[in-house]
């Protein structure tokens, strides 16, 4: 962490950061230190409600923090917003569109708030809509899409105008298995170009396949981070699945117990 | 069908969206502040019981409005010959708005409810879910009707005195006056939609019905001031024409619709035309019968309405979207727009997104023209225009006009609830690169474009046909410009500070919003610091034109100060927080 701040090289930099909601007592996110390298995918692990789309959207510079600082491409994410989030594209975990619009003008209305010029509009939608296999509905009114659909809508509306940096919470949630298949992809391919990559996700098989480095949180706090190999040598489990170091770092490792309730409940 | 099944479903849906703790559940939500906003949150709590209040006197006002309404009718009737015309006044009255009403909300309460989807596939019968629906319509339709017809029966109390017939006819009226509006609102409702096939027509019948309806009340309200500014109450002829000329109407009316009759005959336990408990018995039996076949008719079409409505719903905005905007492959598809009309048109999208938004706005666009049709139908354009010979010579009268379109142009939400319309998507508004000032001015230009717009052209009719003189026109129009913007600009600073955002029904962020009703006080505010700034350099020597461009000049600096303000909003809504 200390020497990716040093170096000067990262894409994202949380310092100290701590989100407390109004009324609560415990905080969502606290001192959660945090530094992504440019050109790295990173992802974020951690059980529900551990803070993840929290610390999100404080990154993207909608939830303000109560203390520490948040930077993104050199932007300061209270201070400079509208600068930060012109170089992020954002996937919410629950996109909300103007449900009446089809797919089509959304993208555009999006391409016209980002300043993205007309020559480049048309191909860059042709090439991500027939990526995603949503060329056919592009014309069809939002309201008509099925979950997955907008969630592949608002993936192409974040790429759209070229981001610097790709943040996505939950990318995976309701995609089939080839349109995950394809995100992913995307993900691999965005970096390739020394862009980055800041995803949440429970799914540990995802995390495995393709994170350069991932960062685990439960209950605000963060509990590592590094690859997963120096997880692996950490927890000294050199075979032990991604999915079982997790439960074991978030505190819920008793596997066989939990199984044995499970048995209880449902007979 | 289960009794039993029916009252479920109905009680569920009360306790699933529970429609009375919407109204209040913002101050509900607010309680859980901090410990320091402690103050803050009495002030509010009391602002809200305050604002309970003067809704509730609101409420009774217009109750005694109509009593009055009411009132005279009967006395004229009684002279006349007709005797129980005010209330039968009172029930049509009722019976109408309460059909117009049904015809609007019966295809979404009984087809397109959003727990329909839920309910459909769990075991229940057909005929069991319809009658739920149509309790819930009745409920919904049942305080309307007592709002409108409850003061027609105090009438009858003033005339007969207490009585059983009168007791139980009031209950009777109260209980079955609803119904058959109810059930012939909801058939329309059942024919408009196999007709037009869930088509989005919906709009257009809610805006026809709102016009009607508006027209029907300022009439029957004109009508009664027309007698009433006469040299005395109720008499000369004015009165006895109009008493007439009702007489024949509601005359006509009993012999066609002898519901009615019956319904108005049994309040009255002497002086009406049938014996009370006679009216009731075949008052009770007119509406079992109506109600067994509405209800058929109603039963044997509704699987299919509600697939029409499931169904058609996709495909019929998917058609429409495509007309109106861009094709995928289509060239023009791509031109870019400028990021202000691109945030304009973001406006525009959301309120035609939801049709009970777009009816609100075009209503409150509308007012003046609604009146202007009212008082021309009612004949009172006519005799106020001969008496405005006097007036328009006036060096104010301009000035009156001028103040009497900006009173219109100053009930309106169009600001005051711009922020909270747009709901769960304000925090996609917040995900965009764009400075909070450019969105604010958006919303400002998009509230100017509709109120200010249509109040110049009704300034320029105005204008025209009373004669006024062109050299007004600079400071009419720059008057307008200046009010209408600070109004509008402090309405939005209003949402901006405190949006409602967390709705389930669109109605809570337009019509329950209280952030419309601060910016209504808003408007009549700022224009009364205009009129006095006005009055003010009048006092000081000026001449009413000139005091009109003091007032002019002093609109101008609230409205810098309120855009002020709104961006002052505004930004701190669209950082991070
Ligand atoms: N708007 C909110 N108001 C109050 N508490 C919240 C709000 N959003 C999230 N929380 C709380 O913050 C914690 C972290 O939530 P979140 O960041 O959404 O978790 P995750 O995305 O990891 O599942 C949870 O305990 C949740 O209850
Ligand atoms: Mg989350």
């Amino acid at each position: 962490m200390e020497q990716v701040r040093e170096s000067g090289d990262f894409a994202i930099a949380f310092d100290h950061v701590t989100k407390r909601y109004d009324g609560k007592e415990t905080p969502a996110v606290e001192d959660l230190n945090l530094a992504i390298r440019k050109g790295e995918i990173f992802g974020f692990l951690g059980p529900n409600g551990a803070g993840k789309s929290t610390t999100i959207r404080m990154l993207v510079g909608m939830l303000r923090q109560n203390s520490g600082t948040i930077t993104a491409d050199g932007f300061d994410n209270i201070v400079s917003s509208v600068g930060l989030k012109r170089c992020l594209g954002y996937v919410p975990d629950e996109p909300v569109f103007y449900e009446r619009m089809s797919g089509l003008r959304h993208i555009n209305f999006i391409c016209d708030l980002y300043g993205v010029p007309q020559r480049l509009r048309k191909e860059r939608i042709g090439k991500l809509a027939s990526l995603f296999e949503m060329t056919e509905v592009l014309d069809d009114p939002i309201s008509s899409y099925s979950h997955g659909m907008k969630q592949k809508l608002g993936v192409i509306a974040a790429l759209v105008h070229d981001p610097m940096i790709l943040v996505l919470d939950e990318p995976m949630v309701g995609l089939d298995p080839r349109s995950s298949f394809i995100l992913k992809d995307v993900m691999r391919e965005f970096c390739r170009k020394g862009r980055t990559v800041f995803f949440s996700t429970h799914v540990m098989e995802v995390a495995e396949r393709l994170c350069d480095r991932v960062g685990i949180i439960s209950k605000g706090r963060l509990l590592f981070e590094g690859t997963l190999e120096e997880l692996k040598l950490r927890k000294g489990g050199e075979d032990a699945t991604l999915e079982e170091l997790f439960l074991q770092m978030t505190g819920q490792a008793d596997v066989a117990g939990l199984a044995k309730r499970t048995e209880e409940v449902l007979e | 069908m289960s009794l039993r099944v029916v009252l479920l479903l109905v009680r569920t849906y009360y306790l699933g969206t529970r429609p009375w703790e919407q109204l209040f559940s913002r101050s509900a939500s607010r309680g859980r502040g901090v410990e320091t906003k402690h103050t803050a949150t009495t002030v509010r709590r009391i602002g809200y019981v305050l604002l309970s209040i003067l809704l509730f006197f609101s409420f009774v006002m217009v109750m005694v409005m109509f009593g009055f309404n009411y009132y005279s009718f009967q006395s004229i009737g009684r002279t006349l010959g007709y005797p129980d015309i005010g209330a039968m006044m009172a029930q049509f009255i009722g019976a109408v708005i309460v059909f117009l009403f049904s015809c609007m909300s019966a295809p979404s309460v009984l087809y397109r409810g959003k727990d329909l989807s839920l309910l459909m596939s769990v075991p229940i019968r057909r005929s069991e879910l319809l009658a739920s629906r149509m309790v819930l319509l009745y409920l919904s339709m049942a305080s309307l009707y007592f709002f409108i017809v409850f003061p027609g029966i105090v009438i009858v109390y003033f005339v007969t005195g207490i009585s059983v017939p009168l007791f139980l006819g009031a209950v009777l009226t109260l209980l079955l006056g609803p119904l058959v509006p109810v059930l012939l609102g909801s058939l329309f409702g059942m024919l408009i939609t196999r007709l037009m096939k869930g088509r989005k027509h919906k709009s257009l019948i809610e805006v026809f019905s709102i016009i009607v309806m508006m027209a029907l009340i300022i009439y029957s309200q004109s009508s009664i001031m027309r007698f009433t500014d006469g040299s005395g109450l109720f008499e000369g002829s004015a009165a006895d024409d109009l008493g007439r000329t009702y007489g024949a109407l509601f005359e006509r009316l009993h012999h066609a619709l002898p519901l009615f009759a019956c319904q108005a005959s049994m309040l009255f336990s002497v002086g009406g035309r049938l014996n009370p408990y006679l009216a009731a018995a075949a008052c009770i039996v007119m509406n079992a019968v109506l109600a067994l076949v509405a209800m058929f008719l109603l039963e044997a079409s509704y699987g299919r309405c509600v697939s029409i409505a499931l169904s058609g719903e996709g495909r019929s905005r998917r058609r429409e979207t495509a007309g109106a905007t861009e094709r995928f492959g289509d060239r023009s598809a791509y031109r870019p727009a400028s990021l202000r009309s691109t945030l304009i048109r973001k406006e525009w999208d959301v309120v035609r997104g939801t049709s009970s938004f777009f009816v609100e706005i075009i209503g409150e666009v509308c007012v003046p023209i609604i009146l202007v049709v009212v008082y021309a139908l009612s004949g009172l354009l006519g005799e106020l225009s001969e008496g405005l010979g006097a007036l328009t010579v006036s060096p104010w009268f301009p000035a009156a006009v001028s103040g009497i379109l900006l009173l219109m142009s100053s009930f309106t939400m169009i600001s005051s609830t711009s922020v909270s319309r747009e709901g769960p998507l304000f925090d996609l508004c917040r995900s965009w690169p764009i400075p909070a000032s450019v969105q604010v001015d958006a919303k400002l230009v998009f509230h100017m474009l509709l109120m200010y717009l249509s109040h110049a052209v009704y300034l320029l009719v105005a204008v025209f046909l009373l004669g006024i003189g062109f050299e007004n026109l600079p400071w009419m129009l720059a008057l307008g410009f200046f009010t209408i913007l600070g109004t509008g600009a402090l309405s939005l600073a209003v949402d901006y500070r405190r949006p409602l955002l967390d709705w389930k029904i669109p109605q809570q962020a337009m019509k329950r919003n209280f952030n419309g009703l601060i910016g209504m006080g808003i408007g009549l505010l700022y224009l009364a610091v205009v009129a006095s700034a006005v009055l003010l350099a009048y006092l000081a020597g000026l001449t009413p034109v000139a005091s009109m461009y003091v007032g002019c000049a002093a609109s101008a600096v609230g409205a810098f100060a309120s855009r002020k303000i709104a961006l002052r909003q505004g930004r701190s809504a669209y950082l991070p927080r």
